[in-house]
């Protein structure tokens, strides 16, 4: 009798450990496929200038301004390059970021400081740290590429997007997909994210940030979204709270221009001192 | 196509505004062995400061102005406006040419900068001479894939100008400064810079005066030094080398004086630190040794001096930055000890305060001996936009 309940045993664990791992895979594979979409949705925007507000706000109340330039430009075979210029207020105007995130090996940023008039590089052990102050690490402001993660559809739920132009993109109740994603690089400082994504066009709405002890961080929310060149979806307003201190930080562009004829000679380390 | 078209590169023609008010304190009231003139100095006084800075670009064009002018209650010495900057430039692909009056920075040290000697310092607004006048110059540089080389002309010497404090405690004699070559109109200057990967590289070239003027005894009256302009030229290394979180820094110069070869170097190693701290951003520690074998005859306060300190962005919202620098002289073991604070107290309002002390310093010590009852504290409140 036992020889025939152990094989038995044997062969329904199998069966469901295969069942769970065909389920995972399936699931890790459609949020792959996920995560490609959102990635192809921006293609071909060539370059981006724009300017922003961004306000630091501490859990009382209490908050600074600071305006900022981002220009941005397209890359092929690896990630978007970014330059971060503050122009306000006056005693860190010229503060710089620039990112050159890399497929392969590790991101490069480098920080330049007019006070001391030196660039510091961004090491892959200090991108968790935070950028001016902010609620932004610099790890959130490279450009991520889809193979710098494993996924995990978590499944479909309803959401609500906040467009501009309500007349091509009514905001009404859509469907969402949620989607986890775990960084592969040791020195990030999350142990994973979970994305909110419209099913419609692929937008990240909302993006939750759990720290390296599985708890949950800070969480980005998209909001204001207004479509560009009638292809590339670009949300306004973005906000970043840390749940765990209250602290908050809010980026609102104030224009937003695409293809103005950026290239490569723009975003290299002497562009920083400008 | 793009939705909205803009000039390529155009930068904020939002000028730039800085005005502040202050008081500065001196820890003694009157200098030692001064001349009778000289021992009524003042020991406390309030200043008005102020600074216009523009930038303007337009396609391959731009123009950069910078102007500063400072009013001292009783200081005549810090009563006076500068045009730090004051230059256009035009672009020609990888050639740009650039004239007027400009301020430039040569170096990666954090205390001494053995290099950046294009500009006359301003006494009055830093006693290490880390703030520069304007300086005027035509130049032209080329620009490579990761580097660039210009060529400078420096028509007009300006010679360095002393406030009444923190000063010497004998008598300068500006009005009758001595060159050692007269033709001292017209400095050359070449520099190449690169980035690198890991880090970044200069080497530059210059031929003209010497900013810092060796203080010679007048022969006839003991109570006066007179200023003793140099020839000076030099080749130098500067550059810095990225270690992990690590900054390695060096600045190396080998140039000829007074018909001598010297050699100076300046290394350094910053390390920053992001403490798991709401009230602190980061905190980056600094060690610098200098050398220079002109010992009496070096440009700078430093001969064989060791520096360590620190540079942080403390509070919640990053609004207070700190800096502390102590220097050592390694043969008489004179201090040195330099503390800043800047606190944002709104977006358009802050204030700053620093101070100066010299510690135990050495007859020996000849820089740092004319000046060591000098210790002053300044606070003074900002408002810029």
């Amino acid at each position: 009798m036992l020889k025939k309940v152990v094989p038995c045993l044997a062969i329904t664990l199998m069966l469901s450990t295969t069942q769970i791992y065909a389920a995972d895979t399936n699931q890790a594979k459609i949020g792959k496929d996920l995560a490609y979409k959102v990635d192809r949705r921006d293609q071909g925007y060539r370059d981006t200038s724009a300017q922003l507000t961004m306000t630091i706000a501490n859990k009382a109340g209490n908050s600074t301004v600071r305006k900022l330039r981002i220009d941005i430009l397209e890359m092929e075979n690896e990630g978007d390059r970014s330059l971060m210029v503050f122009d306000f207020p006056a005693d860190i105007r010229g503060t710089s970021l620039l990112s050159h995130p890399k497929f392969e090996g590790n991101d490069e940023q480098w920080l330049y400081l007019p006070s001391i008039k030196r660039t510091k590089r961004i090491s892959s052990r200090n991108k968790s740290g935070a950028f001016v102050g902010s609620e932004f690490s610099f790890e959130d402001l490279s450009d991520k590429n889809v193979e710098e993660f494993t996924y995990k559809h978590l499944g479909t739920v309803s959401c609500q997007i906040s467009t501009i132009e309500s007349n091509t993109f009514p905001s009404i109740d859509q469907t969402c997909e949620k989607l986890q994603r775990v960084p592969l690089d040791k020195h990030s400082g999350y142990s994973r994210q979970v994305l909110t994504i419209d099913s419609g066009s692929y937008r990240i709405l909302t993006i939750d940030y759990y720290d390296v002890r599985g708890n949950l961080l800070k969480t980005l929310v998209s909001e204001n979204f207004q479509l560009f060149d009638e292809k590339y979806w670009r949300p306004l307003r973005v906000v970043m709270t840390n749940v765990q201190t209250g602290k908050s930080t809010t980026l609102e562009y104030e224009t937003l221009d695409f293809s103005i004829g950026l290239n490569e000679q723009h975003f290299k380390r002497s562009s920083l001192r400008h | 196509m793009g939705c909205v078209y803009e000039a390529a590169f155009s930068a904020p023609i939002q000028p730039k505004v800085d005005i502040s008010y202050g008081v500065r304190h001196f820890s003694s009231p009157q200098i030692k062995q001064a001349p009778p003139a000289s021992s009524e100095r003042y020991r406390t006084s309030l200043y008005l400061s102020g600074e216009l800075e523009t930038n303007l670009e337009i396609d391959n064009y731009s123009f950069q102005g910078r102007l500063f002018a400072n009013w001292d209650q009783n200081d005549e010495g810090r009563q006076y406006a500068n045009i730090r900057q004051a230059s256009t430039s035009a672009r020609f692909d990888q050639f740009t040419l650039a004239g007027g009056v400009g301020t430039f920075f040569w170096g990666v040290s954090e205390t001494i900068n053995l290099l950046n000697t294009i500009n006359q310092s301003d006494l009055s607004q830093s006693i290490d001479g880390k703030v520069k006048m304007g300086q005027s110059f035509i130049s032209a540089s080329y620009a490579f894939s990761d580097s660039q080389i210009t060529l400078l002309h420096l028509p007009k010497f300006v010679e360095l100008e002393y406030p009444d404090r923190p000063r010497s405690k004998l008598h300068i004699d500006q009005d009758n400064a001595i060159f050692e070559d007269r033709a001292g109109d017209g400095d050359f200057a070449l520099r190449w810079e690169s980035n690198l990967d890991l880090g970044e590289v200069a080497i530059s070239l210059f031929q003209g005066t010497r900013r810092d003027p060796l203080l010679i005894p007048n022969a006839l009256e003991h109570t006066t030094l007179i200023p003793y302009y140099l020839h000076t030229k030099y080749i130098a290394f500067d550059g810095l080398l990225f270690v992990g979180d690590a900054i390695i820094k060096s600045e190396m110069k080998h140039g000829q004086e007074l018909d001598n070869n010297y050699y100076a170097f300046n290394l350094g190693v910053e390390y920053p630190t992001y403490p798991d701290s709401e009230y602190i951003q980061d905190i980056t520690l600094i060690a610098e040794y200098l050398f220079d074998d002109r010992e009496e005859y070096s440009e700078t306060m430093g001969q064989k001096d060791i520096f360590f300190g620190g540079r942080g962005v403390l509070g919640q919202l990053g609004q207070i930055d700190l800096r502390t620098i102590m220097g050592i002289d390694l043969d008489n073991y004179s201090k040195y000890l330099d503390l800043s604070i800047t606190h944002r107290l709104t977006d358009y309002i802050r204030w700053q305060g620093k101070g100066v002390w010299f510690i135990d310093v050495s007859k020996d010590d000849q820089r740092l001996s004319l000046i060591e009852n000098e210790d002053f504290i300044e606070v003074s409140i900002h408002f810029a936009y």
